[in-house]
């Protein structure tokens, strides 16, 4: 039986992995290889790895430091934040990422979405999609949640669909860091809409919140807070899903 | 003869996992699309993610073809993922586009209610998993990313996976292997695979 992916986010800024809430507020958590190489050992089932200042500056990847992590991952690598060329996406496969995770060039840059699902495949290419909520809306934001797209969730994951997009990072910006729950409701809602595998992000505190995001229908469940702030682990997190009675990969 | 081990370079898809895990194991090798490096090589590993059809027909340039059916006659040679599905005559992705041939069978679209591709990690099961499973017990878990699944016919199924339906992760004939599943990119079990099968003769 297929399990439930558990997959840490490593948000990277400058030369450090920060920790946000609601997409601001940064503190930093940690060093990009050692962060790696612990996630690999305790049996992460992949990692996302997201420079969330790139776009907004402008700035292209940090290769070095990307590369380093890739040395650590013997599992799926997904790499995003201001990929803007082919040359950034052959150069990031190159060095040892396994997927592409894209937020600002599917609104601004559909064309390099293309052009990277004809050449690495559907299942190399993640469209990050980030949602707030606080509406009740679903408003689809970019440039790390500073650009309106005119977008909702449910217009934002027919266009990845239709740019062949493998599979949807559904964030919530409203209850990023809150430590408040996943948003079940924007969950659901995508994951009725869509036949694509949809990794759950953003609001994760406690052990109950990733049972309730995978009975919502998430395909994948990501975090970062529970690991840095509250103490949890991965194997803390698959045994619990276990004795709840999810499919995990505990071994 | 010393351990060399070639990955075919045959531009499909990222084939740095493949060779990072290659690293981390010690083992002499390189990737190439080079004859003289293939024909040299104890271990041919043909990785691959991608189309069946841009994967047959890159595998006809400079006779890549040729040089790997010569070199699975006498030494082993594991196929991962796409490079498995390559191994077989044909696939529903392609059709009329020609495998290897090596093993008899063609591939099938999975038509199951489940989300298709099948990503994520699911457990291998097999009561007589060969060498190359030396060490992995049944049941352990591997990472899969695929659409496609093996019909076989002839009996070369070493282990099978559940995806609502049971299909073939992994084949072996002779000193040909095939994983539908990427041992690269599945941590310590994984690595043990391909340590396995550098060590098999």
């Amino acid at each position: 039986m297929l399990k439930i992916r558990i997959i840490p986010v490593l948000l990277f800024k400058n030369w450090g992995i920060v920790k946000s809430v609601k997409f601001t507020d940064l503190r930093v958590v940690g060093d990009p290889t050692t962060n790696a190489r612990v996630f690999n050992q305790r049996n992460a089932d992949e990692l996302v790895f997201l420079d969330i200042i790139a776009s907004r500056e402008n700035k292209g990847p940090n290769f070095e430091v990307i590369k380093n992590i890739a040395k650590e991952c013997f599992m799926p690598l997904t790499i995003g934040g201001g990929i803007n060329s082919m040359e950034d996406v052959d150069q990031l496969f190159e060095i040892g990422a396994d997927k592409l995770s894209f937020n600002t060039s599917l609104f601004h840059n559909p064309d390099l979405i293309r052009a990277v699902v004809g050449k690495y495949g559907s299942q190399a290419v993640v469209a990050s999609i980030d949602v707030d909520n606080s509406q009740k809306l679903m408003q689809v934001k970019t440039r790390c949640g500073t650009e309106d797209t005119g977008y909702t969730a449910l217009t934002a994951v027919r266009l990845a669909e239709d740019l062949g997009v493998g599979e949807i990072l559904l964030n919530s910006i409203d209850r990023d860091g809150t430590a408040t729950g996943y948003d079940l409701e924007l969950i659901t809602a995508v994951t009725q809409a869509s036949n694509l595998p949809v990794i759950a992000c953003g609001g994760c505190g406690k052990l109950a919140d990733l049972l309730d995001a995978s009975r919502a229908g998430a395909d994948a469940l990501s975090a970062a807070t529970i690991f840095y702030y509250v103490g949890e682990s991965i194997i803390t997190i698959k045994n619990y899903l276990a004795k709840e009675g999810l499919p995990v990969r505990l071994k | 003869m010393s351990t060399q081990v070639v990955v075919i370079d045959y531009q499909m898809g990222n084939t740095c996992s493949v060779l990072k895990a290659l690293n981390r194991l010690g083992v002499s090798h390189q990737l190439s699309a080079n004859p003289d490096v293939i024909r040299d090589a104890s271990h041919l590993i043909l990785p691959g993610v991608g189309h069946f059809e841009t994967g047959s027909r890159n595998l006809q340039v400079n006779n890549l073809n040729q040089l790997i059916l010569e070199h699975a006659n006498a030494k082993p040679l594991l196929g991962i993922c796409l490079g498995m599905q390559l191994l077989f005559n044909s696939s529903a992705e392609a059709p009329g586009a020609p495998g290897l041939g090596l093993i008899d069978g063609h591939f099938d679209r999975f038509q199951v209610k489940l989300k298709v591709p099948h990503i994520g990690w699911n457990e291998i099961r097999g009561d007589n998993l060969p060498a190359i499973f030396k060490d992995i017990p049944s049941h352990t878990n591997f990472y899969f990313v695929h659409s496609y699944y093996a019909i076989l016919n002839e009996s070369l199924a070493v282990s099978e996976t559940d995806y609502e339906i049971n299909f073939v992760s992994a084949v072996q004939k002779n000193k040909i292997f095939g994983t539908q599943f990427h041992p690269e990119k599945s941590q310590s079990a994984g690595l043990k695979i391909l340590k396995n099968f550098i060590e098999f003769n």
